[in-house]
């Protein structure tokens, strides 16, 4: 149950900073809300997702074993290291998205962004090589989770920024309020998108 | 000399009068929990009860006087004991994050109660579903074929408690072993052969569809076949 929700909110962040990482590397002015976003809600919700992942073992003081006894063979030793790389990467990389620094956090957003797809990946791996369960042990589900992490996030975000736009719409002139129009447009294109790729995984997956 | 011992189990299921016996001796001497289990008799019963009536056998005879009462369902009910089956090739060992699970020289799947960390990964992972969670310890443990017996050249307390002597248990490396001379005389099963885990943990008389629940589908397809002569 406690991994269900650890799922969850690793898609959730993992989505939200896969779409802020894109909007950065794109390059537009007009993305840097959507970026800056994002990258607010990858602090947040990463430092509560560890919460889970520590309860959920019968031995919680023995977690610093997974650090010093490693088996190649198995997906949550991989995740181990992964959640170590993603928040030191992306937390320089939201520190320098929030100075403003272009060039900087386009090197770190890059460097950063295969993490964040492994961060939430290695989960899908870790139901696929349960070899058990029929339903986890398919291939197509590193990709699925993918998947479903770009929906939560997008729509995560989307919540976030539509309830933010709300409370300034007020103050806005006309052409500002058609651009951030345009880029929730954008945003609900993209994740009809994926919701179609995911409607395909779940066929796939049957 | 390198050592030559693979341990393994044969049960004859032919034998097994389902009398807990084997489970009985293991709750006592690993002091395993209330509701958890290290072997476990399985009460399987199958057959084509609800279908009595509108299904044909082929041994229907066509010229008694009244051919309803001649068809009868072909129930049974078998005892399966559970256990770890010590696979050569072990998918908890594979997907155990810090290592606790391993494989010794002569075979037995073990578990390091001093490295595990209580994920469940392994617990997920087992096609068989033998491993627990102990709640007192807050340890995964399972059947571990009584290693400190086995050490001291005793037989495992499940095999010496067996009233009928369906257990057998010895070294699969020699050939004048008891459990060697059956393996080569007996037709013998395993579990969820298509799991590809290789156990060694053997079956006399085990059926397909019990053996293997993702191969139940062909039983209703040889009665189909029956059916159509």
């Amino acid at each position: 149950m406690l991994i269900a929700i650890y799922f969850h909110i690793v898609g959730l962040h993992a989505g939200c900073s896969i779409v802020s990482i894109t909007a950065t590397l794109l390059g537009k002015k007009e993305y840097k809300p959507v970026a800056k976003i994002g990258a607010i809600f990858v602090i947040i919700l990463f430092s509560i997702s560890p919460i889970f992942l520590l309860t959920d073992l019968l031995q919680p003081l023995r977690f610093w074993y997974l650090f010093i006894h490693f088996n190649p063979t198995s997906p949550l030793s991989w995740g181990t290291f992964f959640l170590c790389a993603y928040p030191t990467f992306t937390g320089i990389y939201i520190y320098f998205l929030f100075k403003n620094n272009v060039y900087w956090s386009k090197v770190f957003g890059v460097i950063s962004l295969p993490f964040a797809i492994s961060v939430h990946g290695y989960t899908g791996f870790v139901l696929g090589f349960a070899k058990a369960r029929v339903l986890w042990n398919t291939a197509v589900m590193p990709s699925y989770f993918l998947c479903s992490a770009m929906i939560s996030g997008m729509a995560f975000m989307l919540i976030v920024a539509l309830v933010w736009y709300h409370f300034t719409y007020q103050n806005k002139p006309f052409e500002e309020r058609e651009k951030d129009r345009e880029i929730i447009d954008l945003l609900e294109n993209w994740m009809a998108v994926f919701m179609i790729l995911y409607v395909f995984y779940v066929f796939s997956d049957l | 000399m390198e050592k030559k011992v693979r341990w393994g189990m044969l049960i004859d299921l032919r034998r097994c009068i389902g009398c807990h016996a084997c489970q009985v001796a293991c709750k006592a001497e690993h002091e395993v929990p209330l509701g958890v289990w290290r072997i476990w008799v399985k009460v399987v019963q199958k057959g084509t009860y609800p279908e009595m009536a509108t299904i044909s056998l082929p041994w229907d005879c066509p010229y008694c006087e009244r051919p309803e009462e001649a068809r009868y369902p072909r129930m049974q009910t078998l005892f399966l004991p559970w256990l770890c089956n010590h696979c050569e090739r072990p998918i908890c060992n594979t997907v155990c994050p810090v290592k606790a699970a391993y494989k010794r020289e002569d075979g037995i799947v073990m578990i390091d109660p001093h490295r595990c960390i209580g994920c469940n990964y392994c617990r997920a992972a087992c096609p068989y579903n033998v491993r627990y969670a102990n709640p007192i310890t807050g340890m995964l443990e399972k059947c571990d074929f009584y290693v400190h017996r086995v050490d001291a050249g005793l037989l495992p307390a499940c095999v010496e408690a067996c009233p009928t002597e369906s257990m057998v248990f010895g070294n699969l490396k020699d050939p004048s072993s008891k459990i060697s001379q059956l393996l080569s005389k007996e037709k013998t099963q395993v579990l969820k052969q298509i799991m590809a885990t290789f156990p060694q943990v053997y079956y006399i008389g085990l059926d397909k569809d019990v053996a293997d629940p993702l191969k139940g589908w062909e039983k209703h397809y040889y009665h189909k076949e029956y059916e159509k002569l």
